[in-house]
């Protein structure tokens, strides 16, 4: 039996916010939240996560209804927080699961607590965010959830080594 | 009983039952198929393939041509074309053999043998010529009857099979002695390490071995030794029963795990393979070498088989493969598999070494154990029909054998053809082989990718070389494991002349090609390997050529003196040895084949009884039948619905992005034809986008949010190609714009509301904006609450008819949903599906993108040239609308069809003709619908100088002998044509 459980997250507030490198000190600062620093790496703040997703793109993750105020540069942000349905992920096979469809290299060298990334789980594009030792998160379209969850339950069944 | 009393890996103490051709036999936990069956004394175990001559097993593993069973593992899992080598015996296997009928001991198939003078190689090429008529009729079902090995299963596969991917800093593939070398020192290097071995334990060789020592322990010990010592590392994953199939780019290797095949039904648990994608920082490959055959007339009998197979027969599984053997070798190695048949209790007739000069320490210890060695003979021909009775041998003169001048009584014979090695991977990393003299094989040259070849397949055949090859490839520090240096040689390449007129020797075992095939080929002037294969079709077999290759070029290089590397070389290519579909498919199956998108009403659409259609992924709902209606009847009811009163219509899988940022006017203006600068805020313009080629990519609306910032549509299938297209675009062509792009296609659950009551019902449940058409007109956006919804509302129409299209976030899809329906009683509000959208955006003259496009219609050609900003400096496709061709008034163009009849609907698809001139076609019916609001039917068509020709006729072509249908050709314009319905 693998050590990896799946459970579908709680909704929360997600805003794309995209805005030029160069501004993203001053945006963080009106956010409270770090960014610019590196990439695909996710960073907290008061009231938001900020995951680094490209090099001027970050999704800001919140408590569920939350709006991030002024940004104060040339930006966009928009609210995105129906767009995606998730999975929690948790156990240290975990990562051989997500592997039964996504490429990546998940082990603590390449893909250390913290990191992020869009990414594939077999024909979905998805994004992938090791929260913690142990804990994935996994986002999906939401019309993609029911495949992403039906395959990472089969992923879950062949996952002990 | 063919077992000897004791020895070997397999485990005595418990008997397991199989069943071959209906015979019941036993076996141990630890044999194969093959071992069982010698075991057992059973030596025919299948047929040729062309001459269908009674065949034995040849080898031991991976390399057999000649065993091949249909296997039934239980229920549903029948498999063909099994090696007999490679199945692991488990209890209640029921095996088959295969291509004989109608039993294996009485073939009338071979029939095929006695005329085999008037069947050479190419002779289907030659004979089935004439007359032209016979191959379809005669010739080609009789062919394809006779052809093929083994029954295919019609059954549905019952077990599952999983895909995983995986990253290494060093994959070894091949767990003998050099990959185990390899693995250990690895191992101690830290990184991560995957060791594969195809067998079903790991060892490779040190399985049969008998009397080496490594570091001093019997090999068998070391081997029980290392193979502890990596399972305790923690940083080692081992990988049994997993064959490396495929080697691609950037060291990406294919693996196949085969997972509970060698388990009792009872304790065969989850996915039955698993096919990894190992991507690996350094690859070693360890994949050793196949023993090569001797090529002598009649060398294809049951009990003439490998020396090596011989070897683990008897020294892996106990099992003596004959009373009285005789080993005939071109290489030193056959001595020691003549030592080890000898401690199993077989008698060892003789040692007929081909060479005339053995050597004399060999010699020695085989006479020491009383085996006569006859140096300087070769084998000339062998008696016995369903096993071997006698080997004749003849001395050797230059490269010609004469007659037998002797006859050996014996039950089995042991080729020791000298070795190659298996340089299957290290080729398709796109390494050269290179042909070593010395050694009498190919050898890996030069490393394309981070990859290195150890042990006997890069021609390393002695033990402690293999050991200290896999060591040092496996960063090993310190000493490398020790065994006792040997110097096998033997180069030897089946250089003799040896048949006959009627004595043919076989060179490709399971293909049935003899060395005659192969010079008669040559005689008939191929000269190319890769041609010569093909005629004679050696090495095209199941096995690929293993035993075979390599014999086939030596002669063909004897032939036509040469050397071998001028004969060259055929390719390898994957898979390595056969892999299953299921494999390969995994979890793409079923219900997971392909991800299916449901919208955020879909449930609400399941109720009301819809009709879904496959759009792309989406599911959407096509109509909504009620009572006993079909299609037909329910797409006119939903029309007039919206006609006539109010339709809802669920358009959630249109694509939207956001586009924002100070130069998203700019961009938009760019990207689409229209004029985009001015768009007022608030406000919506239908766009067009094309490709650099000028023709027509998507389209969709434009909504402008505020003054940096738009919402845009495009159709559902356009959804992901858009956003791709524009952030090509903004990336590549554009990057000194702050514009950025956002995919909100599945933010929003969006309900059209569309009809002359579409007002009335959504009105009441408007807060925060007017609705009435002076303070939010036809092409107006705006952000207002619907249903106590947060919802951006559109005024917009794609069915001609007052329309507004709610979008709300997704979650709240069903509740917007059920709002409206309630809004709606009362006034005759009715859900339609696509069928019905597209008849009245049709009957509308709009076009779909896809559908009335093919890739080759510009805007002009659509009947949208006011959709293209003539004033504009530039935007992407401008430069191509203004070629040549794309300004002739002949091409094809939108027009509307109606029937003359008045009553035939139009094929879409069909080719439009003229009557006077039916063989040219014109064009063709892109969408055709029977229309209420007509009252006949309609067709939109691209037709050839069609506007010129409005208010003539053309007609639809018939299928085959159906009649063409005379068409009215009129404007794309069937219903409201100025327009008044949708903006009033």
């Amino acid at each position: 039996m693998a050590d990896a459980t799946v459970a579908p997250r709680p909704p929360e507030a997600q805003w794309l916010l995209h805005c030029a490198p160069a501004d993203a000190a001053t945006a963080g600062a009106a956010l409270g939240v770090t960014l610019g620093s590196a990439m695909l790496r996710a960073t907290a703040g008061a009231d938001w996560h900020a995951l680094h997703l490209a090099p001027d793109e970050w999704l800001l993750i919140g408590t569920a209804g939350a709006g991030p105020g002024a940004v104060g540069v040339a930006h966009a942000l928009v609210d995105i927080s129906d767009r995606s349905l998730g999975f929690t992920l948790s156990g240290r096979d975990v990562p051989a699961a997500l592997n039964a469809a996504c490429p990546l290299d998940l082990g603590d060298t390449a893909f250390p607590v913290g990191t992020c990334t869009r990414t594939v789980f077999g024909k979905a594009t998805v994004m992938l965010w090791r929260t913690g030792d142990s804990v994935w998160r996994i986002d999906c379209g939401r019309s993609f959830a029911p495949y992403v969850g039906a395959l990472l339950a089969l992923a879950v069944e062949d996952a002990d080594a | 009983m063919s077992r000897t009393p004791f020895g070997g890996r397999i485990d005595r103490s418990r008997t397991l039952g199989f069943t071959f051709d209906g015979v019941t036999y036993t076996g141990h936990p630890g044999d194969t198929l093959a071992s069982a069956l010698l075991a057992n004394g059973v030596h025919l175990m299948g047929r040729s393939f062309k001459y269908h001559r009674p065949r034995g097993v040849l080898g031991s593993g991976v390399e057999e041509p000649n065993a091949l069973f249909g296997v039934t593992r239980g229920p549903g899992r029948f498999e063909p074309n099994q090696r007999a080598t490679c199945v692991p015996l488990v209890d209640g296997l029921v095996v088959e053999s295969q291509n004989r009928w109608p039993s294996l001991a009485h073939d009338a198939g071979a029939l095929n043998d006695l005329g085999a003078a008037f069947i050479p190689a190419g002779f289907y090429y030659k004979t089935f010529m004439w007359p032209p008529r016979a191959w379809h009729r005669l010739y080609e079902p009789r062919i394809r009857a006779m052809a093929g090995l083994g029954r295919p299963t019609s059954d549905s596969d019952p077990d599952r099979y999983a895909q995983c991917w995986a990253h290494a800093e060093v994959l070894i593939i091949g767990a003998g002695p050099a990959g185990l070398a390899a693995a250990l020192a690895a191992a101690a290097g830290g990184g991560r390490v995957m060791l594969c071995d195809q067998d079903e334990e790991m060892g490779g060789a040190l399985l049969a071995a008998t009397d080496e020592t490594i570091d001093g322990q019997p090999a068998a010990d070391w081997l029980a030794a290392a193979l502890a010592t990596l399972a305790a590392a923690p940083n080692v994953r081992l990988l049994p029963r997993t064959t490396a199939i495929a080697y691609g780019l950037h060291n990406l290797v294919t693996l196949a795990e085969r997972r509970t095949d060698h388990l009792a039904a009872a304790e065969a648990h989850g996915a039955r393979e698993r096919q990894w994608q190992v991507r690996a920082r350094r690859v070693v490959i360890a994949t050793g070498a196949i023993e090569r055959p001797l090529v002598f007339p009649n060398n294809d009998r049951p009990g003439i088989m490998l020396a090596s197979a011989a070897q683990a027969y008897a020294a892996r599984w106990g099992v003596r493969v004959g009373a009285r053997a005789v080993v005939a070798l071109d290489h030193d190695s056959g001595y020691r598999a003549a030592a080890a048949l000898a401690d199993a209790g077989v008698a060892v007739a003789a040692i007929v070494d081909s060479r005339a000069a053995a050597s004399p320490a060999l010699v020695a210890e085989a006479e020491g154990r009383g085996i006569e060695v006859i140096a300087g003979q070769a084998p000339a021909d062998t008696r016995g029909r369903m096993r071997v009775t006698s080997l004749g041998i003849a001395p050797v003169d230059g490269d010609r054998v004469g007659p037998p001048t002797r006859w050996i009584d014996c039950d089995a014979v042991a080729m020791a053809g000298g070795w190659t090695p298996s340089l299957h991977l290290f080729s398709q990393s796109r390494g050269k082989p290179v042909w070593d003299e010395a050694r009498g094989c190919f050898i890996p040259s030069r490393s394309v990718q981070a990859e290195t070849s150890v042990g006997a397949c890069a021609g390393h055949f002695d033990l402690a070389a293999c050991l200290r090859d896999g060591w040092a490839a496996g960063g090993g520090s310190g000493a490398a494991p020790r065994a006792q240096p040997r110097a096998d040689a033997g180069t030897s390449v089946a250089r003799r002349h040896v048949e006959g007129t009627r004595r043919r020797a076989w060179v490709d075992f399971q293909n049935d090609v003899t060395a005659k095939d192969l010079r008669l080929a040559l005689r008939e002037g191929f000269r190319s390997v890769e041609h010569i294969k093909r005629y004679t079709t050696t090495g095209m077999a199941t096995d690929q050529g293993r035993t075979s290759n390599v014999n086939a070029l030596a002669i063909a290089a004897q032939q036509l003196g040469v050397g071998i590397p001028e004969v060259g070389l055929t390719t390898f290519r994957a898979p390595f040895t056969p892999a299953t579909f299921g494999g390969f498919a995994a979890y793409a199956r079923g219900a997971l084949f392909d991800p299916v998108r449901r919208t955020p009403m879909h449930d609400d659409a399941v109720a009301a009884g819809a009709v879904f259609e496959d759009v792309g992924q989406w599911k959407r709902a096509r109509y909504f039948p009620r009572g006993a209606e079909d299609m037909d009847a329910a797409v006119a009811r939903e029309c007039t619905a919206v006609r006539t009163a109010a339709g809802l219509f669920d358009a959630s899988t249109l694509g939207k992005i956001v586009v924002a940022g100070p130069d998203a006017a700019a961009f938009l203006d760019f990207l689409y034809t229209n004029p985009m600068l001015k768009l007022g805020v608030g406000r919506c313009r239908y766009g067009v986008i094309l490709r650099d080629d000028g023709f027509i990519y998507d389209d969709g609306i434009v909504a402008r949010l505020a003054a940096d910032v738009f919402h845009v549509t495009t159709t559902t299938g356009g959804a992901a190609r858009v956003l791709d297209h524009m952030e090509d675009f903004r990336q590549t062509e554009l990057p000194g714009m702050r514009v950025w792009l956002t995919s909100i296609t599945e933010q929003f659950a969006v309900a059209v509301v569309a009809g002359p009551r579409a007002r009335d019902i959504l009105a009441p449940l408007v807060e925060g904006l007017d609705l009435a058409t002076a303070a939010f007109p036809h092409l107006s956006v705006a952000d207002c609450t619907v249903a106590r919804l947060p919802a951006r509302l559109f005024r917009i129409s794609f069915s001609g008819e007052l329309g507004y299209e709610v979008n709300v976030p997704a979650s709240h899809g069903r509740a917007l949903w059920a709002a409206l329906l309630a809004a709606g009683t009362g006034h005759g509000l009715t859900p339609y599906g696509t069928e019905a959208m597209h008849v009245l955006r049709a009957e509308k003259g709009f076009v779909i993108v896809g559908q009335d496009t093919d890739g080759t219609v510009t805007p002009d050609d659509a009947g949208l040239g006011w959709a293209v900003g003539k004033a504009k400096a530039d935007f992407v496709g401008k430069r191509a609308l203004l070629r040549p061709a794309m300004l002739e008034p002949d091409r094809k163009q939108l027009v509307g069809l109606i029937p003359v009849d008045g009553t035939t609907l139009a094929e879409e698809g069909a080719q439009l003709v003229d009557a006077a001139a039916p063989t040219r076609a014109l064009g063709h019916v892109s969408s055709s619908y029977r229309s209420a609001a007509a009252g006949h039917p309609i067709a939109l068509a691209l037709l050839r100088g069609g506007r010129a020709r409005i208010g003539g006729t053309v007609e639809v072509a018939g299928l085959d002998t159906a009649a063409n249908t005379p068409m009215r050709i009129v404007a794309p314009m069937f219903y409201d044509p100025d327009g008044g319905r949708m903006s009033g």
